[in-house]
């Protein structure tokens, strides 16, 4: 039995995203592709440099998250183009997420 | 190959995107001015690329777009690399923005990302626990130091009486206790774990970490846990490895300190408002009562049994309800089992007798008590 497909917004959420490289700030631009309370994949052409400390802000169906510290955690490419992993760095930040994310995604379940 | 209109003010930036677009293999059509672009409509464009011009503001062109034709792909060329300014042009609904200058592989990638609609996926993942502070590392140590030294989480019991029995916990912050029958279940509401344990040694039997929520009340009744976090939210649980979540509600009384369940009604107990409900387990949770707690403090936690409704204030002060009528209070008397220095933190009966736990107030671990079956 192959797991359920997890929920999909209409449209990926559009992040706005601020960096370090080579000693100067910079910010750049992309969406989420997979967000869960923990990490975020996000398509970006931004040059964010692999272990750099990311911020990133978004809306998640009307509920904003600002800043939240991440860590780049890797970097690649696919068929959408590139793409950034980032982990969030803050037990706050994460328990925010998930109580949004879970109101998003809550289907009661039948009792068996 | 696909048709793509370029919307440029700039003659030459839009020849120079045409260009690109051409040997990418695409159909480029121009328009100069936002007019022209909806007069060629009958191009059946599949996406507009749009330049922005410096100095303009492209925002209100990209809005009309939208508004003209909602399900056209719009892919912004930015006059600046602003990142605020891209975020405006994609919560407008832009696909993507592209940066100065704009090359031919970010074109492509750009015209191939806006031509395929993207979505975001959610997923529930189990949070770790939270980092803890030096002083929990500290017990954290001391309680595994303990623990290699052999001893099991069989509870320390310190003989009170004849019929109160004292354990002492092995994590410092209990918070709700119920019976299920054939085991003791309490909530530690820091570690946000729920804990099996032997009713007759209180020896703990399982851990199940609940990351999303601390537990502060407990009940069992109707087949399922019912818990509670500090924000006023019940969530009804099978009793599973994992609690499984089949029900989530916000309760409007807010903060829930107590819960139990009569066999009919699940009860509970609001310390802010101090309020006692007495609820239907539908759907709604609906409220079928309530009425003014009647302790001389507010309520600490409550419990159910053939006897009535039991319920510890702030103060330690132990009541028995009358079921039918909340506020009528048959007995008083003072909780044993702890001395100053507690918080009770939760009630249960098991068997006709009554269990609470309770938080120290000092850095030592929890107490879950086995009070007298009299005098009440």
């Amino acid at each position: 039995m192959s797991a359920p497909a997890p929920p999909m917004l209409a449209e990926a959420i559009p992040v706005l995203l601020a960096f370090r490289s080579g000693g100067d700030r910079r910010e750049g631009w992309g969406r989420l592709k997979r967000l869960t309370p923990l990490r975020a994949l996000l398509a970006t052409r931004a040059p964010v440099p692999e272990g750099a400390a990311v911020e990133v802000s978004f809306t998640l169906e009307g509920t904003p998250f600002r800043n939240l510290a991440c860590r780049a955690e890797g970097a690649g490419a696919d068929d959408d183009g590139r793409w950034i992993a980032l982990t969030f760095q803050r037990h706050e930040d994460r328990i925010r997420l998930r109580r949004t994310i879970e109101d998003l995604t809550w289907t009661p379940r039948p009792e068996t | 190959m696909a048709v793509i209109e370029i919307l440029h003010a700039d003659l030459r930036s839009r020849l120079e995107l045409a260009r690109l677009l051409q040997g990418l293999g695409h159909q480029p059509v121009q328009a100069a001015s936002l007019r022209d672009f909806l007069e060629i409509r009958d191009a059946k464009p599949e996406l507009l690329v749009f330049g922005e011009t410096e100095g303009a503001d492209g925002r209100e062109v990209v809005a009309e777009v939208r508004s003209a034709a909602p399900g056209l792909p719009v892919l912004v060329c930015l006059a600046a690399h602003d990142a605020t300014r891209a975020m405006e042009y994609l919560l407008l609904g832009a696909t993507d923005c592209l940066a100065p200058p704009v090359s031919r592989e970010a074109l492509g990638a750009g015209v191939k990302g806006a031509l395929v609609p993207r979505r975001t996926a959610l997923e529930l993942e189990e949070l770790p626990p939270p980092p803890p502070p030096p002083r929990a590392r500290a017990l954290a140590l001391l309680a595994l130091l303990v623990l290699g030294a052999g001893a099991i989480w069989a509870a320390r019991r310190l003989k009170v009486d004849e019929e109160t029995r004292v354990f002492a916990l092995p994590y410092a912050h209990p918070a709700g206790i119920a019976f299920t029958g054939g085991a003791l279940l309490i909530g530690d509401w820091y570690g946000r774990t729920v804990y099996e344990h032997d009713p007759e040694t209180l020896a703990v039997r399982a851990a199940i970490p609940l990351p999303r929520e601390a537990p502060v009340a407990l009940a069992w009744g109707a087949g399922a846990l019912w818990a509670t976090d500090p924000e006023g939210n019940v969530t009804k649980r099978r009793l599973d490895e994992r609690l499984t979540a089949t029900g989530r509600w916000k309760l409007a009384e807010g903060e829930v300190v107590g819960l139990c369940f009569d066999g009919l009604y699940l009860w509970t107990a609001h310390r802010s408002g101090r309020l006692l409900v007495k609820r239907i387990p539908d759907e709604e949770l609906t409220a079928a009562g309530a009425w003014p707690y009647p302790g001389s403090g507010r309520p600490a936690a409550i419990a159910c049994d053939r006897r009535g409704l039991w319920s510890v204030d702030e103060g330690g002060e132990l009541l028995r309800h009358d079921l039918a009528d909340p506020e009528a209070v048959a007995d008083r008397s003072k909780l044993g089992g702890y001395g100053p220095g507690w918080k009770v933190s939760g009630l249960a009966s098991a068997a006709d007798r009554l269990w609470s736990v309770a938080e120290s107030s000092g850095s030592g671990p929890g107490r879950a008590v086995r009070h007298a079956g009299r005098p009440w």
